[in-house]
């Protein structure tokens, strides 16, 4: 079945995507930054998620904004994710959320497209000190895709 | 301006390409997200050799 996704923006070449969020709090700009870690041998990125503030110009990734399109925003997300390792095929991402609840969201979404990008993809995540094969129903402090 | 590319789902396109779109690179949000996700990798490493350091 195919998840319900929101149009999204890349710059083509930094990086960078960002797509709208519709619903009773308004129209809210969010953005996703994959950030090389520059130390590493492997071409490993780091997925940041957050709100545009347009307010404070800024962005904000502690925020909630509960904005009634969770399921949306989650796909979208993963739809970007897999653009962008369509784009750079040897790339690994690696994700963690600042909270627990936002581990969990992160888990959830994984887990909603997993039968779909775990053909092409190896999906980790670390918890009680190890990194295992990510399942649906587990916990995790932190996630890791690398092609297959 | 935003140019329509990249592939179409039913009648809406899903991609967009903007070269003119924000750099979110430098956004201390994203910098502390990056500092931090390094933090974790050089305590907890990677599976499979993916945390190997650059060695100069």
């Amino acid at each position: 079945m195919e998840l319900e996704k929101y149009t999204f923006t890349t710059d083509e070449g930094r990086f960078s995507y960002e797509f709208y969020s519709e619903g009773p709090k308004g129209r809210i700009k969010k953005a996703v930054q994959f950030g090389r870690f520059k130390h590493l041998g492997s071409e490993t990125y780091n997925l940041g998620f957050g709100d545009w503030n347009d307010r404070e110009e800024r962005i904000d990734d502690q925020i909630s904004t509960n904005n009634g399109d969770r399921d949306k925003v989650l796909a979208t997300v993963g739809a970007i994710v897999l653009h962008f390792m369509m784009k750079y095929p040897h790339v690994n991402i690696f994700a963690t959320g600042n909270t627990k609840s936002r581990n969990r969201l992160y888990r959830v979404g994984i887990a909603r497209v997993f039968e779909e990008i775990s053909q092409l993809y190896n999906i980790y995540g670390y918890s009680n000190g190890e990194w295992l094969p990510f399942q649906t129903n587990s916990d995790y402090d932190a996630f890791l895709l690398f092609s297959k | 301006m935003a140019t329509t590319t990249g592939k179409k789902k039913g009648k809406k396109d899903v991609v967009v390409v903007d070269k003119n779109m924000r750099d979110y690179s430098k956004e201390p949000a994203f910098i502390k997200k990056q500092e931090q996700a390094w933090e974790f990798i050089q305590k907890h490493g990677l599976p499979f050799g993916l945390d190997k350091q650059i060695t100069s």
